[in-house]
Parts: C-alpha cells; sequence; structure tokens
C-alpha cells in the first residue's frame, strides 16, 4: 500500500448547538508523498483534528476528496473505511486514550483483533514494541497504574504495532511534562525513519523544531500544500 | 478470535464496573429466586396431593368439616382430625361390593410431634414401601411402625420403646397415655410424601388408649363426686378442676346420678365451654348443633356412655375411612350417599384436590405476577446503569471506531455485556432458589409434612426463565441500538 495522501479542496463545517453551521476547514488542498513528513500547524480550532479525521476517513467531508495511494477514501462506505483504518493508518491521539479495563499489552492487541487486522505474531511483536519503548516490564499493568509519559509511549506503540502505510498524530506531546514530551518526540523520530507516511498535528514549539518536508498552516486563508 | 476478543472485552468492561454488575446481576436474581423456591414447594405440595387422590379416591368422614380439611388431616397429617364417625361406617364401605379396598384411620395422639395414625396391617400393606428397618408389622397393638423421617426426628430405632402422648407438645390438653407402652417394630423406606413423618399402630391400640384413660377418670372423677356432692358450688369447682387435669375426658364421661341443681349444671356447663379447645382434640371439632347437644344434655343430667359414643374416639370410633373404589362412577355414587347419610362427609379426592390445586395456582400466579414487576424493574435499571456507562466510555468507544473497530462489533460487545447480566442474574436466582428450597426442607417437611426435592425444575421455573433471558435478549438488543446509533467519533472530533 502507497502511503501517498492527496486532499483536493475539502472543506468540512459542523453544526454548533445552536444549530449554526461553523465551517472549521473550507477548500483545504495537499499533497504529501508515499514515506513523507507533514506538520500541521495553527491555532486551537483551526481544524487540526478534523483534518487527521478526514485523513483517516473518520469523518466525511462535505465536500472535495480525500486519497490515500489509490483509494478514494472518502468515497467508501463506513465499513470498508473502518477495515481501511484498520489496515493502512496508525492513529496516535491528543489525550492518550487507552482503553481503562485492559491492561496495556490488551490496549495494544485487542483492537486489532476486534477489527481484524490481528496475525499470528502480534503479541510477539507487542511485546518487542513494549520492549523498544522500555515498557514491556509494565504489559501486565492498567493505564491507571502508568505515568502521563508512559501512557503515551503506550498510545505511540499501539499506532505502529499493524505496520501502517499512514501514520496520523494530533497533538501527541499536549498535556505532556518536558521529559514526556522529549521521549515521544524521540519516538516520533523514529517514525520518520520507519518509511510510513507521518502527519502530525501540533502547535508544540519542540515538536516543530523537527524536520517536516510538509507544512500545512490552517490559520492561512487560502491552505494549499 | 474476533468473538473471543468481544467476549473479553464485554468481560472487562463487567468487572470494571463489579459494583453496578453486581446490583444487576442481583436484581435480576432476587427478581427470580422467589418464583423458583415457591414452584419447587408447590410442585411437591401438588404431587403429594395428586398421587393421595389418586391412591384414595374417597374419604369418608365425619360430617361438618370440609373436604380440604379432610383431605388435609387424613392425607397430609396436619390439621386436627374434623371429628369422628362410627366404625361400623368403614365395616359398611368395607362390605360393599363398588369398595375395592378400604381403610381405617384414627388419629389422636402424637410422639414428639408425629402424629400417630391408628391403621390396620392391610394399609401399610396397600402402602407397599416396604420396611427400612425392622418389620412393617402391626399385628401386636403395641407395634408402632415409623415413617423413615419420623424415625430421624424422633430419633429412635428398632425395639425402642414410648408412650403416646394426646394432642401435640405445646397444645393445653397436651399429656401423656401411660396406658400402653409403644415399641418400635419397623421404619418404613422414604417415599416423599406424609407418611415418611407419620407413625403408624394399629387403630385398636388408640381405642384401647383411651378407653383406659377415660376409665381411670371416670373412677377418679366419682371419687371427687361423692366427696362434695352436698355443696353445689364445691362441686362444680370440682368438676372444673377434673376437666382442666383431664381435658379429653369431658364431662361426657362423667356419672352425674345423684341429684344436682341447676346452677350445678350451668356450672358445668361453663366448664365445659371453657375446654372446648381440649374436647376437639380428643373428639375432633364436634359439629355446633352436636356440642350443643351435649352440654343440652349436660344440663339435663343424662350423662353417660351412650351419649358420649357418639363423639369420643374410644369406643369404636375412627377419624376417617380412605377408600378405593373399582370404578370411578361408584366414587361419585359413595360420595353422594355418605354425605346425605347422617354424621357422615364423604369427599371425591380428585374433585377437592383440583380445588385445592386450583387455589394453590392462584396464589402462584400472584407470585409470578410480582415477580414480573421485579424483573421489569431490575431490567429497566440495568439499562440505564448500561446507557450510563455508555456515556462514561464515549471517548473509548470513539478510540476503538478510530482504530479501526466496526460499530457493530461494539455494539454486540454492549449486547454481550446486557446478555451476560441477565443470563447470570438468572442463573443465580435459579441457583438461590434452589438453595432456599433445599434450606427449606426440614420446614415444609414439618408444615405439611411433603418432602420437597429441592432441585426439581419446575414449569413455572422455566417459564419464568424464558421470560427472564427474553426480556434480557430485548434490553441487549435496545443497548445495542443504543450504541450503533451513537455516532461516537463525531461527537468527539467535535469536543
Amino acid at each position: 500500500m502507497q502511503g501517498t495522501i492527496e486532499l483536493h479542496a475539502v472543506s468540512k463545517s459542523y453544526r454548533d448547538p445552536g444549530g449554526q453551521s461553523r465551517a472549521v476547514l473550507d477548500t483545504v488542498s495537499l499533497h504529501i508523498p508515499t514515506g513523507g513528513n507533514a506538520l500541521i500547524d495553527g491555532p486551537s480550532g483551526a481544524g487540526k483534528s478534523t483534518l487527521l479525521n478526514l485523513l483517516s476517513g473518520l469523518v466525511l467531508p462535505d465536500s472535495g476528496e480525500v486519497k490515500i495511494g489509490e483509494v478514494e477514501v472518502s468515497a467508501l462506505s463506513e465499513s470498508r473505511r473502518d477495515r481501511f483504518r484498520a489496515q493502512h493508518v496508525g492513529y496516535i491521539f491528543q489525550s492518550f486514550n487507552l482503553i481503562s479495563p485492559l491492561s496495556i499489552l490488551e490496549n495494544l492487541t485487542l483492537p486489532m483483533y476486534l477489527n481484524g487486522s490481528a496475525n499470528k505474531p502480534l503479541e510477539d511483536r507487542a511485546r518487542d514494541i513494549l520492549d523498544r519503548f522500555g515498557l514491556l516490564d509494565h504489559a501486565h499493568k492498567h493505564p491507571y497504574q502508568l505515568s502521563v509519559g508512559q501512557r503515551q509511549r503506550v498510545a505511540v506503540a499501539r499506532a505502529i504495532l499493524h505496520r501502517p502505510a499512514v501514520l496520523l498524530a494530533d497533538e501527541p506531546t499536549a498535556s505532556l511534562d518536558a521529559a514526556s514530551a522529549q521521549a515521544v518526540i524521540g519516538a516520533i523520530r523514529e517514525l520518520q525513519e520507519s518509511g510510513a507516511t507521518l502527519v502530525v498535528a501540533t502547535h508544540d514549539p519542540a515538536l516543530k523544531e523537527l524536520d517536516f518536508g510538509v507544512t500545512l498552516d490552517l490559520s492561512a486563508k487560502e491552505v494549499t500544500a | 478470535m474476533k468473538t473471543s476478543s468481544i467476549l473479553k472485552l464485554a468481560w472487562r468492561y463487567l468487572f470494571h464496573r463489579r459494583f453496578a454488575t453486581f446490583v444487576s446481576i442481583t436484581a435480576i436474581a432476587v427478581s427470580l429466586v422467589f418464583v423458583v423456591a415457591l414452584g419447587v414447594v408447590n410442585f411437591a405440595v401438588k404431587k403429594t396431593a395428586v398421587e393421595g387422590s389418586i391412591r384414595y379416591p374417597l374419604i369418608v368422614g365425619p360430617a361438618g368439616a370440609s373436604g380440604v380439611q379432610l383431605i388435609l388431616s387424613t392425607i397430609f397429617h396436619i390439621d386436627k382430625p374434623s371429628g369422628t364417625i362410627p366404625f361400623e361406617v368403614y365395616e359398611e364401605i368395607k362390605a360393599d361390593r363398588r369398595v375395592i379396598s378400604a381403610y381405617p384411620i384414627a388419629v389422636a395422639d402424637s410422639f414428639r410431634n408425629l402424629r400417630i395414625i391408628g391403621v390396620n396391617q392391610e394399609f401399610l400393606d396397600d402402602l407397599g414401601v416396604g420396611a427400612y428397618a425392622g418389620k412393617a408389622d402391626l399385628s401386636n397393638m403395641e407395634h408402632a411402625v415409623f415413617g423413615y423421617t419420623a424415625a430421624q426426628r424422633a430419633d429412635v430405632q428398632i425395639g425402642d420403646t414410648f408412650h403416646g402422648q394426646h394432642g401435640m407438645v405445646g397444645t393445653m390438653d397436651a399429656h401423656e397415655h401411660a396406658e400402653l407402652t409403644y415399641k418400635v417394630a419397623g421404619i418404613l423406606n422414604p417415599t416423599g410424601g406424609p407418611e415418611d413423618t407419620a407413625i403408624y399402630t394399629t387403630y385398636k391400640s388408640v381405642w384401647y388408649i383411651h378407653e383406659k384413660h377415660m376409665a381411670s377418670h371416670h373412677h377418679h372423677h366419682a371419687k371427687e363426686e361423692h366427696s362434695d356432692h352436698t355443696e353445689v358450688h364445691t362441686h362444680a369447682d370440682t368438676a372444673q378442676h377434673v376437666h382442666g387435669e383431664h381435658e379429653a375426658h369431658h364431662a361426657d364421661t362423667e356419672t352425674h346420678d345423684h341429684g344436682e341443681t341447676h346452677a350445678q349444671a350451668e356450672a358445668v356447663e361453663h366448664d365445659h365451654e371453657e375446654h372446648e379447645a381440649h374436647h376437639n382434640e380428643i373428639t375432633g371439632d364436634i359439629p355446633h348443633e352436636a356440642q350443643t347437644e351435649t352440654h343440652d344434655a349436660h344440663a339435663k343430667k343424662t350423662h353417660g356412655h351412650a351419649h358420649h359414643d357418639k363423639y369420643m374416639l374410644s369406643d369404636n370410633k375412627l377419624t376417617a375411612v380412605l377408600v378405593r373404589t373399582s370404578n370411578p362412577a361408584y366414587t361419585g355414587m359413595l360420595e353422594r350417599e355418605y354425605t346425605l347419610k347422617d354424621g357422615t362427609l364423604a369427599v371425591d379426592t380428585g374433585k377437592s384436590i383440583r380445588d385445592f390445586v386450583g387455589h394453590i395456582n392462584k396464589g402462584e400466579v400472584f407470585v409470578e405476577l410480582v415477580s414480573a414487576g421485579m424483573l421489569a424493574i431490575a431490567l429497566m435499571m440495568i439499562l440505564v446503569t448500561l446507557i450510563m456507562s455508555l456515556n462514561e466510555r464515549r471517548k473509548e468507544l470513539a478510540l476503538l471506531r478510530m482504530l479501526g473497530v466496526g460499530r457493530l462489533t461494539l455494539a454486540l460487545t454492549v449486547m454481550v455485556e446486557a446478555l451476560a447480566i441477565t443470563l447470570l442474574g438468572a442463573l443465580a436466582g435459579l441457583l438461590a432458589g434452589h438453595l432456599l428450597a433445599a434450606g427449606a426442607q426440614d420446614l415444609v417437611k414439618q408444615a405439611v409434612g411433603v418432602a420437597i426435592e429441592p432441585w426439581t425444575v419446575t414449569r413455572m421455573e422455566s417459564l419464568s426463565l424464558w421470560i427472564a433471558l427474553g426480556a434480557g435478549q430485548a434490553l441487549a438488543l435496545a443497548a445495542m441500538l443504543v450504541t450503533y446509533r451513537m455516532n461516537v467519533v463525531e461527537q468527539v472530533a467535535r469536543d
């Protein structure tokens, strides 16, 4: 699967609680080559998370086209988008978003079993990754037993477990202390070299210092990259 | 693998909020526990009643009682006998060509709160239970044959001797009959029916004891009369005293053949009223008219054996006759004949048992309705708990959706949770119900003489289980639908 990302004049709006339509993204276009690294910049509410959700097929654009590799994600049915996401997209969330009743190891593997993308050596691979991130000793602990930084590293580990073609990171260092943020930045640097197409949405200056080939500033009036 | 993962996730969520899960399971269990326990007890009572009615399609007893009362005292050995009938009634029935077999029943005494039933050898042979120990032998007037549970409860062994007790322990008139010493001749095999808690002797021994007892009372009373008869009030006091001591032997046995005043007669009559409860114990519940007659007779100083014969268990009296006819039509005929006869009542046990079972069924319906209400409340509570839980884990559901887990898979997980709660609740309810029935085994045996089989699965239980599971399935589908329709991703994306 090629990890080329293409957005053509994508617009997205939400209805606020008062029923008014609020445009979040307006005719955004973007091209990121396979294995490329992109930084999505912009203030809070600029639509960074929405852009990532559009790329993963979680939400559909009101207009425009979202394409990853040869697949037009925005044209797929919901179940096909689920399957596509399960197989080809890795997601690191703003807040670590681990599932509280599951152990760390289960947090990595169970979603894969549930979305049908698990293969046999999944457990071994999960242990390898946890080991790489210095978390193997915590494999059978629950999320509440880990520090904030450790939890975010678990989230990164989960995102790369199934070797996705596209990795999306939504404010991965938000709400982390400096040391934890550095650990996550180190992990993302590794991801940059993994061959996956990486899209990071952040306004963290430390993260922005990394070498991103493409930068998309959503605060600009016309967004094209 | 996916299925096991769904089960695993559902289990983890159930365990994660274990207090809410426990409360939900308990709520379902409580709604079922009484239906199950009551079902088991009722099933055993109905089974015993029906078996009794098949064994003895007709019971002939004294007039003035209700059919159900006669059945309760004769088949279940609970409630007092409702009076007495002459032995000739038994002889007449036995000689009737429409009758296959007839068995005399004479009940008055007890031993350690277990009924002593005066029967004959044919009755025991007809039971066909066989002896667990010793012999089911009533050839000797001193022999007593214990039901299996009765022997355990009275803690007796073959060869032990004992005295009967008039009435039941703790009743006003309870006193020991030392006139005859019984010997334990046999212990019957367990039947699961009221026979287990009975002690069988010959009806002749019951007569003998009461005749002897009355004779000694007569002698004692006559002696006191001679010393006091010159003073009206003193005599009245003495009469009362004697009645107090020997209530079973009502003034029917007294021989007031010396000139009593009207006042004296009134005093004696009063004493009789005071001790009516006791009198009934030995003679059975004498019809009101008959009692009036007795007391009138007192007032008229016409006491004597000719009068007391009619009501006392001694002197060839029985409390009932169990009858088996050769044809159901004969049962109806004999029922009519003996009901129309003066002083007797005949009960078609089949008909009465149907009425009896009908009453039990009505009670069951009430319990089922209460239980259904409790179940509905429990299910609503579970639905509310599940929806609250869904809202709490909205972000986690969104996360799983973002990780590619389909809507249907998540909805199925929630459905499994609801089903698991209902199923575990139902199973816990069934188990607790059966355990409750097992715990109440002795109590039921004591109260109605019926051995319950605590692990019997009744129709009521099966029905309740299916209703609970059906309602649980509906609840699970509702929870699944709520989850499926939740656009968690959109909500989280908007946050």
